[in-house]
């Protein structure tokens, strides 16, 4: 049961950087309380200290900006599906949010939380950095922005000081990118997901039939210790550029090179590998091959 | 997952009864809907106070000091008690005396109960409860069965095997074997299946006067509760009174298991006089509360060249865990039903229960045939597959029948509608035309996914069987109000299987009276006499019979006073409807309010108690040989499903059921029983994994335990054959466990047949699957190389 | 049974805070220990026992109920966060002329077993169709993909939403 901690609630941005500039127990975020609150009902010593910043509306909007959608850190799963221009250009995006727990979870939980949470199973994160991804932080003396691909160092740890935020999510605009994001999980509904995989990218289909890469984008989710851009394949496939079979299949074997999954207790190691290249083909498979 | 159907049988006999055999709305289905139902959390008492258990830590170990005073120090905290605190006697084992109520000396599993802490909030209890400082000295477990058949650990002084039931019957059986044509062997394991009722247990205890307690409670069985409370209070069972509350679920999980948790609750209530209440968390319930057996079974099955069964050599080890609880009943089901439905003349069986330092099973839908059925129906898939059988015409042509001996040598005198199950699921399944159908789709290497069809046929045996015959009995309170409505109480339990509708219509039936004057009772101990468990399916038949018994007396002086009233004779007065009627000329009639006012008005008294007993039988435990069951149930299923040829991923697709139950009370109640058995039965089969290691359970939510959601289900068919029982009201037997019991062997045979590997293993989980046809590609590929 | 409304006076040294919101159209102003959830509220505060706890985590969907026009898990949601909130329950929906086809539905669909996770599935069949008036089969999977059962295998409960579907379009 929830016990042992005391909440605190700023009324707004400004004073939320100088309250958790002057705290000096450690605390959590709270807003959606999807990941917080369970882990605190797991272990009443999670944390003793929650700063409630559920009611920051200048936290919660989606905004279309000159070269760039801004999420903001508080805005909730269920804004990011209803928000138009996502549906038709970000589809992995919308893929991998519109199966985040249940219907009943995704009208509380945050687009920031389900990054500040760090899962290496998050489910957002890989459709994100798949779309290059920014993440813009605020404390009461800095104002960074970093790329969502550096901003995990394992699981459930981020590169935020002690005294920072997440507050803007930042995607580029991409033109004619084709996207999506895949997953395997223990049953069709309410699934953690065993593996994922999130792929955007932009190719031309030239006159006499071959198709020609311009850019990719791979991120891959439950392979590793947080999830990952796979970087190498990421390289290969864009040095190589024509898009076919034999293509596909060496990119799918540098795929499985780059990935360390492991065996726990909802799925081992063997599989986990074998079945990110098969999310990978598959997902290759439906955004060129048809 | 399409609309689903109705039943099939519908109309057929509708003339024969007015309200039994017909789909008649729930009784308690609105205030279940409205959120006015009372289950036991939603209850209050003044002064009430809250429990929280405290475990033990470690799976095997001696308790070497138990230090409460960090927790006596916390303000809020009232007790702690411990196993000295315990008035009567530390003993709450259910059919052997092997289990402590509370821990003293050893602890023999993760999770065991050491001691219950009392507070003013459930937090401070919870907090209290980490407050209390265990020493312990551990020991190595043991946690395989094998570990245990070796005994070179002890889990308990005596020996670990704490039950071992043998079959014995016709010619030796190497000697059997020889004379087969073809024998085939596999070994097969099954792991744990949780019950996941969506409420967790939960009871409070509250103080009756200064010599007795009342529990309210989330059961499936008020008498043991009641008894428990009785020995480890010390009170007797007249001052120990136990109600019973709406329950979110128990499929067998709230038989025993309860006592364990009501018995602290009383204790404390009973010391510190006060209401005490007890409610588990869904981590603490999936951690300590009983699961299904995890079982490995070797079997040898021998056929003739005509395709007849004549050896069946099968060892069975269960896993107990660390304490008894049910398990030798569950394991002598398992001793009956490990050969199916089917006349084997030759058979050599062993099934042994052995302890291991973990969670004790006990009882769970199907109580210990689920497993051996799948490893049976398995063999049968294997059988047919290499000899080219028609798998519902080899099993017709071993299934038992009127006349016929099954597999304990019972000759089946009655109500057996096996093989029209077999031929009808064969034909609703659209078995032939599926089968062409899928052998096309799996040869074509565009498809992405193989499909399969797998079937399954069983038998059950109803009620306590020849052991428990000292158990099973039922009692009931028929009261008829003077005006005109009825009031009915029994000794068994409605968890949502719809036990209360059906019995009301069962007294319905027999009054003449319109079920909507019917009203239930909670089942409460002071009303009902011992009526044994709310399990082995037994309710329609136990508390149905006893309603009859009750409602019988009571027709009779009704049509006794409403010939009077009619100026006919008693044989010629028609009940029906809410009308007594004469039966030559209906305008002769008075109604059921006219004839219970006027019964009133002459002192004659309307409340009878009814009695039943189930019928005796007799059987031998040293052969296995007898008669287990007075009468049993059939079913036999088809089930559809598709393999992701990549992923290895499984969707069952559909389910085909048919089920011969003797007469069917409400159409829509059976066909419901079968679709919640397809999905409880599906989820075991392919996705329910609870993991465990070194006696720690890692499946501690529903995340991780994961039981099927509605985008898993598949599209459910149910039908029925009424091959009517004689002691049953009206011809019935039972349906609560046969519902399930096909459905785990029938999903992992359509698995087996779509990949063509027969998967020994259960559940079939996508990491078996994928590897299972990885071997199979990369073998392939290599003949193709050469 | 006598009832007695939950409350803990003698906890210490948990702070408590103040709550204002709505429920069922009635305004709500408590002083509560300030790790209460909605649920916690709902059932030892306002005793309105409807929503259930089938797992505390927001994995069961047994204490759905709906606020500001979503269906939310309210095990997980605190009660700092409900200041403006409008909550509906159970309590609130039945009495709802809107929910009395899927009232109705549910009871002729043979639709409801143990009961326990019944609210949750009545409150989101209630949010589903006021969202989606002729529900397609797989509208309605989604909308009860957070609430699970363990008695029906669900057959009946999606066969009672269309029916309901039907009686509210008529």
């Amino acid at each position: 049961m929830l016990r042992n901690f005391k909440v605190l609630t700023p009324s707004s941005l400004n004073e939320t950087l100088y309250v958790i500039n002057s705290l000096k127990e450690p605390y959590r975020f709270l807003c959606g309380g999807t990941d917080v609150l369970v882990r605190l009902k797991d272990n009443p010593n999670y944390t003793k200290v929650l700063v409630d910043i559920s009611r920051l509306s200048e936290l919660s909007k989606i905004e279309e900006h000159k070269s760039t959608y801004i999420i903001g850190a508080t805005a909730k799963h269920l804004q990011v599906l209803a928000y138009e221009p996502f549906k038709k250009n970000y589809a992995a995006i919308t893929d991998a949010v519109s199966v985040i727990g249940s219907p009943q979870i995704r009208a509380l939980g945050t687009i920031g939380g389900n990054i500040g949470n760090a899962s290496p199973a998050g489910d957002s994160i890989a459709a994100l950095m798949a779309f290059d991804a920014e993440i813009e932080t605020r404390s009461v003396d800095s104002n960074r922005k970093i790329m969502l691909s550096d901003f995990f160092l394992g699981p459930g740890k981020t590169v935020l000081a002690p005294n920072e935020i997440i507050t803007k999510i930042i995607i580029p605009k991409f033109e004619n990118y084709r996207s999506a994001w895949m997953r395997l999980g223990q049953r069709k509904g309410m699934a953690i997901s065993k593996v994922s995989a999130a792929v955007s990218l932009h190719y031309e289909k030239h006159s006499n039939g071959s198709l020609k890469l311009n850019d990719i984008k791979i991120a891959l989710g439950s392979v590793a210790p947080r999830v990952i851009r796979a970087v190498k394949t990421e390289k290969f496939m864009l040095l190589k550029q024509t898009i076919n079979k034999n293509m596909i299949n060496e990119a799918t074997e540098m795929l499985l090179a780059e990935v360390s999954p492991i065996t726990d207790v909802r799925s081992d190691e063997k599989y986990r590998r074998a079945m990110c290249g098969e999310l990978f083909r598959e997902i290759i498979e439906k955004l060129v091959l048809k | 997952m399409r609309k689903s159907k109705e039943l099939e049988m519908r109309g057929k006999k509708e003339s024969l009864y007015s309200v039994v055999g017909k789909t008649v709305d729930k009784i308690d289905a609105y205030d279940k809907i409205a959120g006015i139902a009372k289950y036991v959390d939603d209850l209050s008492f003044d002064g009430m106070l809250h429990a929280k258990m405290v475990y033990s830590k470690i799976p095997s170990g001696k308790i070497l000091s138990i230090n409460k005073k960090k927790a006596l120090e916390l303000p809020g905290v009232e007790a702690v008690l411990t196993a000295d605190d315990i008035t009567g006697l530390n003993k709450i084992g259910c059919v052997v005396d092997d289990q402590p109520l509370f821990a003293k000396e050893y602890v023999r599993f993760v999770g065991e109960q050491i001691a219950l802490v009392v507070a003013s909030t459930r937090r401070i209890a919870e907090q209290g409860a980490e407050l209390v400082e265990i020493a312990y000295e551990q020991y190595e477990p043991v946690l395989t069965v094998e570990e245990s058949f070796d005994e070179k650990k002890k889990v308990h002084p005596k020996g670990n095997t704490l039950c071992h039931y043998k079959v014995r019957k016709g010619e030796n059986i190497d000697d059997a074997f020889k004379k087969s044509f073809k024998v085939f062997e596999k070994t097969f394991t099954i792991n744990y299946q949780e019950h996941l009722y969506l409420e967790t247990q939960g009871c409070i205890g509250v103080p009756a006067g200064n010599d007795g307690v009342t529990v309210y409670a989330s059961i499936q069985c008020p008498f043991y509760v009641q008894g428990a409370v009785s020995t480890t209070l010390g009170i007797p069972l007249s001052q120990a009174r136990v109600v019973q509350c709406a329950v979110g679920g128990g499929f067998g999980g709230k038989e025993d298991v309860p006592s364990e948790y009501a018995a602290k609750a009383a204790l404390a209530a009973f010391i510190l006089k006060k209401p005490v209440k007890l409610i588990l968390d869904r981590g603490e319930d999936l951690m300590i509360s009983s699961k299904r057996h995890p079982m490995k079974m070797e079997y040898k099955v021998g056929i003739t060249k005509k395709g007849r069964i004549n050896a069946l050599k099968v060892k069975v080890l269960g896993d107990c865990g660390a304490y008894t609880t049910m398990s030798t009943i569950v394991l002598f089901r398992t001793s009956v039903h490990f050969g199916g439905p089917y006349v084997i003349p030759n058979v050599c069986g062993d099934i042994v229960g052995l302890y291991t330092n973990k969670v004790p099973c006990s009882a769970y839908r199907g109580f210990g045939t689920p497993q051996v059925i799948y490893a049976m129906e398995s063999m049968i898939n294997i059988i047919c597959n290499e000899m080219g059988y028609d798998p519902f015409e080899f099993r017709k042509n071993n299934a038992v029948k009127k006349g016929a001996l099954t597999v304990s040598s019972h000759k089946i005198k009655e109500s057996c509608g096996l093989i029209e199950t077999i031929d009808k699921a064969k034909k609703e399944s659209d078995y032939d035309k599926r089968r062409k159908e899928f052998e096309k789709w799996n040869a074509d290497a565009t498809r992405k996914t193989f499909k399969g069809l797998g079937v399954s046929s069983i038998f059950y045996g109803m009620n306590l069987g020849a052991k428990g015959w000292f158990m099973d009995k039922a009692g009931s309170h028929v009261q008829i109000w003077k005006d005109g409505s009825v009031t009915l109480c029994v000794g068994n339990v409605d968890m949502g299987q719809g036990a209360l509708t059906v019995l009301a219509q069962i007294a319905s039936e027999a009054l003449g009276c319109e079920i909507t004057a019917i009203n239930f009772k909670n089942v409460d101990t002071n009303i009902i006499p011992d009526s044994g468990p709310t399990v082995a399916s037994r309710t329609t038949v136990m508390s149905g019979n006893a309603i009859l018994d009750a409602a019988n007396k009571l027709r009779q002086k009704l049509i006794a006073q409403a010939s009077e009233m009619l100026k006919i004779k008693p044989a010629q007065v028609m009940a029906k409807h809410n009308k007594f009627y004469n039966i030559k000329d209906s305008r002769n009639a008075v109604t059921f309010q006219e004839v219970v006012k006027k019964c009133y008005m002459e002192n004659i008294g309307l409340s009878e108690m009814g009695f039943y007993v189930s019928p005796k039988t007799d059987y031998n435990l040293e052969t296995g040989q007898g008669e287990p069951y007075y009468v049993y149930s059939y079913a036999t299923s088809v089930s559809e499903v598709e393999v992701d040829r990549r992923t290895g991923e499984t969707r069952v697709n559909k389910i085909t059921s048919v089920h011969d139950v003797g007469q069917v009370v409400n159409p829509a109640l059976c066909a419901a029983q079968v679709e919640g058995g397809a999905a409880q039965g599906l989820g075991y089969a392919i996705m329910e994994n609870l993991v465990s290691e070194k006696g720690y359970i890692k499946s501690l939510g529903l995340s991780t335990y994961t039981a099927p959601t509605v985008m898993d289900m598949p599209e459910v068919k149910s039908f029925f054959v009424e091959e009517k029982s004689k002691d049953g009201p009206y011809g019935a037997k039972g349906l609560g466990e046969p519902s399930l019991m096909p459905i785990v062997a029938a999903v992992a045979n359509g698995i087996s047949n779509a990949c063509g590997h027969q998967f020994g293993h259960v559940p079939v989980l996508p990491e078996k699957i994928w590897e299972a046809l990885e071997s199979k590609r990369n073998s392939e590929n290599k003949s193709e190389v050469k | 049974m006598p009832f007695k409304n939950f409350s803990e006076e003698n906890a210490k040294p948990f702070e408590t805070v103040a709550v204002k919101f709505k429920v069922n159209d009635e305004d709500i102003s408590l002083n509560v220990p300030c790790h209460y959830t909605l649920l916690d509220i709902l059932r030892y505060e306002l005793r309105l026992t409807g929503s259930k706890e089938g797992c505390g985590m927001g994995e069961c969907g047994a204490c759905t109920v709906i606020m500001d026009g979503d269906i939310v898990a309210s095990c997980l949601v605190l009660c700092t966060s409900l200041t403006g909130k409008k909550v509906l329950t159970i309590e609130g929906i039945k009495s709802d002329e809107k929910a009395k086809p899927i009232i109705d539905a549910f009871i002729k669909a043979t639709a409801v077993q143990c009961g326990f996770c019944t609210p949750g599935m009545v409150v989101s069949s209630y949010a589903l169709l006021k969202k989606h008036k002729n529900p397609t089969n797989e509208q309605i999977m989604e909308g009860l993909s957070g609430n699970l059962c363990r008695c029906t295998g669900y057959v009946r409960i999606v066969d009672a939403i269309h029916e309901a579907a039907k009686e509210l379009n008529k």
